[in-house]
């Protein structure tokens, strides 16, 4: 018995002291968002690591919670950092969908549409973010990131969704093969106006072009990481898929290089 | 007359002492860099170093030597490098100059240009340049240092008030680490 005391007078007083810093966090948020832009600048780096801890909370959120990812938004906004205060703004409406429709901020959101050129498509698309049944906690908190990755792949983006599947990862979500693939065409360096389009169907069923792509820097990657295993499998993947004179030379250049490649895990 | 003199001594000694900075006597204890601040959790290490740091009078000397000292303290790179750019290019003139005319610095600095030379016209474009970079060499100096300092207390304004105030918000209890012994203590703010 006296355990049970021990234990619930523990949970009680962590999440009082979380509710209390989340709290804090969005009254100083409210107190510069009318102040100099330095102020709100300087406290993104903060109010960012709040962020994080909501997201390896969800769902024991404390209060304010909701609100205080859409002050952090605003404070995105101010500071003309439109795409990550659009992300924000998804992520509060997949995250806390019963709270504020997503299309009732009209004014910030058409001038970020306007500025990140987005389509009408994925207009409608955001826009119904909030009536799409949640389904499961992992497809909720999944859903933000995913609706980026697939469709937008706006500017600036990558760190702070790389950040976000991070904070999943730690809470033991598997990561489903989009976000795989994803992560792995930000770390090849993979272009991003490209990026979009190994989304539009099975990695599997993609055009011999697509993957001839992802397989050449994939091995340029891998040659860099000094892993000789998969910079080769994937050069030999990449020739298969060859077809004219100037890739096989560069098929041939490369693998003359991993050939003499010192591989690290033999050190 | 003597004991004028030694109370002169004892009143200089006395104003260094209590007015100096840190190119002259300054109380430093042993164990000064054994303690640790109390931090708070989600300040930087960009923040900590910022806030204890301050632009002295031995500064001000590392600022002649070093272009663009007093913005790389203050974390400033980008305008701590434009303005060693432009202290270098003062120098380069100022070498292009000699290189042209043959009048060593220390000549020119003692006669303000070339005023001991018979057909200054020949030159006038030199003396110009010379000017110029002397007005950017000194510009530079000077506005690292005045800009600098104002860049350093900003930034160490902004981030007290950040902290400072999350902590009124938050409502922590203080603890005050300077007690040898534990107790409890009842506050009353009106």
């Amino acid at each position: 018995m006296k355990r049970i005391y021990i234990l619930i007078f523990t949970i009680f007083s962590t999440l009082s002291i979380f509710s209390q810093q989340i709290e804090a966090e969005l009254q100083y948020l409210k107190a510069v968002k009318v102040q100099e832009s330095g102020l709100i600048k300087d406290n993104i780096r903060n109010a960012m690591m709040s962020f994080d801890s909501i997201l390896v909370h969800y769902p024991d959120v404390a209060a304010h919670s909701a609100e205080f990812i859409e002050e952090l938004g605003n404070s995105f906004y101010q500071t003309k950092a439109y795409d990550k205060a659009l992300f924000l703004y998804i992520v509060e409406a997949s995250l806390f969908p019963a709270r504020l429709p997503y299309s009732s901020r009209i004014h910030q959101l058409d001038k970020v549409y306007t500025l990140l050129r987005i389509g009408d498509d994925d207009i409608r698309r955001l826009n119904s973010i909030s009536q799409l049944n949640p389904g499961s906690l992992a497809e909720q908190r999944l859903k933000a990131p995913l609706l980026i990755i697939k469709y937008l792949n706006t500017k600036g983006l990558d760190e702070v969704i790389q950040n976000y599947i991070g904070n999943l990862r730690q809470r033991g979500i598997i990561m489903p093969k989009e976000v795989q693939l994803w992560e792995d065409l930000v770390h090849f360096k993979v272009r991003r106006k490209i990026r979009r389009r190994y989304f539009t169907s099975n990695f599997a069923n993609l055009s011999p072009e697509l993957k001839r792509k992802y397989y050449r820097k994939a091995s340029i990657y891998y040659r860099k990481m000094k892993n000789k295993d998969l910079a080769r499998t994937n050069n030999e993947n990449f020739k298969a898929l060859s077809s004219s004179v100037f890739q096989l030379i560069d098929y041939r250049l490369r693998s003359f290089c991993i050939y003499f490649l010192k591989d690290r895990r033999l050190h | 007359m003597r004991l004028r003199n030694i109370l002169f001594v004892l009143f200089m000694g006395l104003c260094l002492s209590g007015y100096s900075q840190d190119i002259d006597i300054f109380a430093k204890h042993k164990d000064d860099n054994y303690k640790l601040p109390m931090l708070d959790k989600k300040m930087s290490f960009r923040e900590f170093q910022l806030l204890g740091r301050d632009l002295r009078m031995q500064d001000m000397l590392y600022a002649m030597i070093v272009p663009g000292y007093a913005h790389f303290r203050a974390k400033d790179k980008a305008m701590g490098y434009t303005l060693a750019g432009l202290r270098i290019a003062g120098f380069g003139t100022w070498y292009y100059v000699y290189r042209k005319t043959g009048v060593t610095l220390p000549v020119m600095l003692k006669s303000m240009g070339f005023s001991h030379i018979d057909n200054q016209e020949v030159y006038a474009r030199e003396q110009n340049l010379l000017a110029y970079s002397s007005i950017l060499i000194l510009g530079t100096y000077l506005f690292d240092w005045i800009h600098g300092k104002y860049r350093l207390e900003k930034k160490q304004d902004m981030i007290r008030y950040k902290y400072g105030l999350k902590l009124r918000f938050a409502n922590i209890t203080q603890i005050n680490t300077q007690n040898t012994f534990w107790g409890l203590g009842l506050q009353y703010h009106f």
